[in-house]
């Protein structure tokens, strides 16, 4: 088979509707059976054990690099352990519900799972949550954030950032050394020891399945090698096979081991702790030397190297995530967001970019699939020739490719108290999550509804729509004098309203420490030396979670619009505006007409961009207080994922002009649908603005050109200029959609022949035919930025 | 200085046409030509106007009224209609200011040139890394001279590249002067033949013709725009009287095709005006055809602006 073949034919198989298998959640169970009364880590690393030796293994004609992740193609695998109700509830919609659908599972499918989900019952960990978070904090769930549970979204939310470069130069077996030599220094004698002990015991158990998992790989290959009548197949069989006896237990010796261990470790890792945001690390890093060494010795060249990278990104696309109905509400399109980070600088501060960097950028340029997820790191000292090509590649495909400012987030981590030299190693992982390999990895934590802060503020405290008194009394706004109350009214809300999500994340947290992931803990530094699990602070203080605020943009229009339509030109008065938000404008569409005529976010104009920033900033400053669980540090992002349309429709009318139930701002930091009228400088302005290097956890803006807006090579350089402006003076994160309204339709009509078209929805992409029509018009309400 | 005031149309933050580099183009109402294929028809008259997009108007009556000279006829039954009849409406905006729903709205508001310079001043950032500037279009900019030319000279005080995006119909001393002085002219011509211009502009293009000579004279960098309108400017006699006029002048840098669009339709009907050409876009064969056509007189020629 030659190369275009090979790739054209896997990668066509990808496109395809997800699949859910129910191995990992039969042999998960069955594991939990037989280890009753064990400790959670020998019993999570034994389970894993279980199912690496029990789960399909298959390779699929023309693959060179092997291992899936399920028995299915494009597959999800379900989590009892933390969540399964739901599936017994909804497992028979999945083919027909208008979020994130999945193909229909067989009867034999569904009789093993009612068989072997029931035996969670009270014992996973959503059960236990139900159970233990006091239920006036329950009552807000959804309200003032997405699901904030890991255990209630039915899936893990780590942002892994687990040692690549170790794991292909030294191989597991040289870590477990490490581990023995720990062992050692254990004395049982003292009581906290004896966590210790069965701590490194659980990775011993847990590399011993990796090796058993790959061992299986090399014994299938070999067998169908001794089948195969073609020549040029039955060797590249022998050769898969000779690479799953050699990585990832010890060195990978060449390129196509390096890829092979790599992947192997990811899908490890995604079966230990299934879930959204794992990440490949700094590929472009350690990747390269294994090449530059094949090349050198003759024993590879680009076109081979190419190949084998296209057929790495495509195998990523094997993994979905499982979401019940609420939760695809909030990540719709099937989001896994592998990240890829590619550039930056090296530890030194020197430009990191090389040949592999201008390598994966190819290889993503053809395969571009929704889950890989490339992150640009852009400096400075980019070449323009990097850079270029990024956007090249972002253009081709549409709708992908995060663009990271180096500066700003660099800048933030010293701000979070990261040594330099770590600081300038970050990879992105998960949404976009800046985290050091080796030492550190991300919690997803709160999304937070600040839009519902001014509907709280302007209401004494109580919902608009449901009148349910959700944060403290803050007063009758129709008797605010001036400007001030609201603004007090507001930053009391939000006081208050963190507090209860903190509340809730942390007793999540606590219960997901009996869930302990001793292969994911093996491979990073902190957690063998302190003989901690990652999931009870073994990558602190190092590690984050991240409280993410959704709607920014609407806080400041709203606030900009009562200051100016209110205290400024007097042309209404708060009972008037009150009475419209109560009314949804209904009647009062002068007072509306008023309020949408005032400044808006994105349009570089400080009167709006201030008090954005204001609001935006204290709420940052609340957050980054609050203690988290085993000292893992709070920090904060503007990430909305699609959480701005659940969350809307919680919020009632806003001052903003926005009427009630409608989607808030999309992205995190993009300015709200269509209000950035004034074009791509001022938006990105705008948010440059705001104090991003507080947001230690990434900004999100969003922005969408026609197809036609860079169309020849002058424009790609002003386009390019754009992009580098923006990330050299103070902006975060941007990413781009190349794609008309006029195509977004025709989607819509046609979804046949648009099966692969991608569009970036938040901080992922998705084919735009898989999302829902409440998405798809999102998409098609945010600014245009046309050929001007 | 601060008294100096003009009607800005619309501003455009980060465009990638119109000069070098990213650029803040600003608009200024006005213009002495009224070309038959115009798509800024709002930039004709050289004050504010009323912008009625009847589309939005959900038929609440606020606005009849309002208008003191009874321009305003709506009709809810059986469907919303709003007219306005231009020919008694006085552009006092009243109305605008009693419609909520934005059906009612103005093309123009005043600027000095310190308010326009701080907006302008703005994207700073991205001219200095694209080499980009602030270009001055309309209608035609150097018809308020010393407005234009105070806006050129605050731009170049402050190192910001300054294009002119002219007609070339320009009398004022102030209005040359201001063309003398910006770093970047882009130029329209419209034709070598004056009483064919003059059916299709409304004036001769004289003075148009010896400004371009003298600028080129003076060795001003000028990119040449040449509107290609079928049946108006499109023949071949056309395009090779003026790519010959063009191939003498020395400083004439480049020369851009404009094929004929219609993205301006709507505005003549938000203005009330008649919308009069008829025509068909241009193939992108025949475009290539006419690039050909100018390169042959040794100009380096790009499609669009």
């Amino acid at each position: 088979m030659n190369a275009n073949e090979r790739i054209r034919k896997l990668r066509e198989k990808m496109v395809t509707t997800p699949q859910i298998c129910v191995e990992r959640a039969y042999l998960m169970t069955e594991s939990y059976k037989e280890t009753e009364g064990q400790p959670p880590a020998i019993r999570r690393a034994k389970a894993l054990k279980k199912i690496l030796e029990k789960m399909t293994v298959r390779i699929d004609d023309g693959e060179l690099i092997v291992g899936w992740p399920t028995s299915k193609v494009r597959g999800g695998a379900l989590l009892p352990e933390l969540q399964w109700q739901w599936v017994l509830d909804e497992m028979d919609s999945f083919p027909t519900r208008e979020w994130d659908r999945y193909m229909p599972l067989s009867q034999e499918e569904k009789e093993k799972l009612n068989e072997c989900l029931p035996y969670w019952k009270g014992r996973a960990l959503y059960d236990q949550l139900i159970g233990t978070v006091p239920e006036h904090l329950q009552k807000v769930n959804h309200i003032v954030t997405t699901s904030m549970g890991f255990s209630e979204n039915g899936h893990h939310f780590a942002h892994v950032a687990v040692d690549y470069e170790r794991i292909l130069t030294q191989g597991i077996d040289e870590i477990e050394k490490e581990v023995d030599e720990q062992l050692a220094k254990v004395n049982l004698a003292e009581l906290k020891d004896v966590d210790k002990y069965h701590f490194y015991h659980g990775i011993k158990i847990a590399f011993e399945a990796v090796r058993i998992f790959a061992d299986r790989y090399a014994k299938l290959a070999l067998d169908m090698a001794a089948k195969e009548k073609d020549a040029a197949r039955k060797q590249e069989l022998e050769r898969i096979a000779e690479a799953c006896k050699q990585v990832p237990a010890k060195p990978a010796r060449n390129f196509q081991e390096a890829l092979q261990a790599a992947w192997f470790i990811f899908m490890m890792l995604m079966i230990e702790g299934w879930g959204a945001g794992m990440s490949l690390g700094r590929a472009d890093q350690y990747l390269n030397p294994f090449y530059l060494k094949d090349v050198e010795k003759g024993a590879i060249n680009r076109e081979k190297a190419h190949e084998l990278l296209c057929l790495l990104l495509i195998k990523m696309n094997a993994v979905i995530n499982v979401a019940g109905g609420i939760v695809a509400t909030f990540m719709a399109g099937h989001p896994v967001m592998q990240g890829i980070t590619v550039g930056g600088v090296k530890k030194d501060g020197k430009d990191a970019v090389n040949e592999m960097s201008y390598m994966l950028l190819d290889a993503e340029k053809e395969i571009g699939l929704n889950a890989e997820d490339l992150v640009v790191r852009v400096n400075k000292l980019s070449p323009e020739s990097f850079v270029i090509k990024a956007c090249e590649t972002a253009k081709h495909l549409r709708g992908k490719l995060k663009f990271v400012s180096d500066e700003t987030t660099i800048q933030s981590l010293l701000y979070n108290g990261i040594p330099i030299d770590h600081a300038r190693d970050y990879i992105s992982t998960g949404c976009h999550n800046p985290t050091i390999p080796a030492i550190s990895h991300d919690i997803g934590g709160v999304s937070f509804n600040l839009p519902l802060m001014i509907d709280l503020a302007l209401n004494n405290g109580a919902s608009r729509l449901s009148g349910e008194q959700i944060g403290p009394k803050t007063g009758d706004p129709r008797k605010f004098t001036s400007f001030e109350e609201v603004m007090n009214a507001y930053k009391k809300q939000v006081e208050a309203c963190l507090q209860v999500a903190f509340a809730y994340k942390n007793v999540d947290l606590s219960l997901y420490a009996q869930t302990p992931y001793p292969l994911q803990s093996g491979l990073y530094r902190g957690c063998i030396e302190k003989g901690l699990d990652i999931n009870c602070g073994g990558t602190a203080p190092y590690a984050t979670h991240t409280t993410a605020f959704i709607g920014a943009p609407n806080v400041g229009d709203s606030l900009a619009a009562i200051k100016k339509a209110v205290f400024d030109d007097k042309k209404i008065t708060m009972a008037q505006l009150i009475d419209a938000l109560d009314k949804d404008f209904e009647g009062a569409e002068d007072v509306q007409q008023i309020l949408k005529s005032a400044p808006k976010f994105g349009n570089d104009d400080d009167y709006v961009d201030l008090l954005t920033r204001e609001a935006l900033a204290y709420a940052c400053d609340v957050a980054v207080k609050h203690r988290t669980f085993a000292g893992i540090k709070s920090t904060n992002a503007c990430i909305t994922m699609t959480g701005n349309i659940p969350l809307g429709w919680s919020v009632g009318a806003l001052p903003d002009g926005r009427k009630a139930r409608e989607p808030l701002s999309e992205g995190g930091i993009s300015p709200h649908q269509g209000r950035n009228v004034t074009g791509p400088t001022t938006t990105m302005r705008s948010v440059a603005k705001l104090d991003q290097v507080k947001l230690t956890n990434g900004s999100i803006l969003n922005m969408r050109f026609g197809a036609d807006a860079v169309k020849d090579d002058v424009k790609m350089r002003k386009f390019v200029s754009l992009l580098r402006t923006f990330c050299e003076t103070g902006g975060n994160l941007v990413q781009f959609n190349f794609v008309s309204n006029d195509m977004l339709r025709a989607a819509q009509a046609n979804p046949e022949q648009y099966k692969d078209l991608l569009v970036r929805v938040a901080t992922y992409s998705a084919y735009y035919v898989e999302l829902s029509p409440e998405v798809q018009n999102d998409i098609i309400a945010r600014m245009e930025f046309e050929e001007v | 200085m601060d008294k100096l005031k003009a009607p800005v149309f619309h501003i455009i933050h980060g465009s990638f046409v119109d000069g070098f580099g990213i650029r803040t183009t600003v608009f200024l109402k006005g213009c002495p030509l009224k070309c038959i294929w115009c798509c800024n028809p709002e930039g004709q008259a050289f004050d504010p106007e009323l912008k009625v997009s009847a589309a939005k108007c959900d038929g609440c009556g606020r606005c009849v009224p309002v208008c003191p000279v009874g321009a305003i006829t709506l009709t809810t039954q059986p469907d919303t209609v709003l007219t306005v009849d231009r020919s008694v409406c006085t552009n006092c905006l009243a109305c605008k200011e009693a419609c909520y729903t934005g059906a009612l709205e103005c093309f123009g508001e005043y600027y000095t040139v310190d308010e326009l310079f701080a907006v302008l001043k703005k994207d700073e950032l991205f001219y200095r890394s694209s080499g980009g500037g602030v270009t001055i279009g309309g209608g035609e900019a150097t018809w308020y001279p010393e407005f234009t030319l105070a806006l050129v000279r605050k731009c170049k005080e402050n190192y910001i590249h300054t294009a002119i995006d002219t007609c070339g119909y320009v009398t004022s001393p102030d209005g040359i002067k201001a063309l003398e002085e910006a770093d970047l002219l882009l130029y329209d011509v419209k034709g070598i033949n004056e009483e064919d211009h003059i059916k299709h502009t409304g004036v001769s293009n004289k003075p148009i013709l010896e400004n371009l000579k003298r600028l080129s004279a003076i060795g001003k960098p000028i990119f040449i725009r040449v509107p290609v309108i079928p049946g108006y400017t499109d023949s071949e006699e056309t395009l090779n009287e003026i790519a010959g006029f063009l191939a003498q002048l020395k400083s004439v840098q480049r020369v851009d095709i404009m094929a004929v669009h219609e993205y301006g339709k709507v505005k003549y009907e938000q203005l009330g005006k008649e919308y009069l050409l008829n025509v068909e876009p241009i193939a992108p064969e025949r475009q290539e055809k006419i690039k050909e056509l100018f390169e042959s007189y040794g100009l380096t020629t790009q499609l669009g602006g």
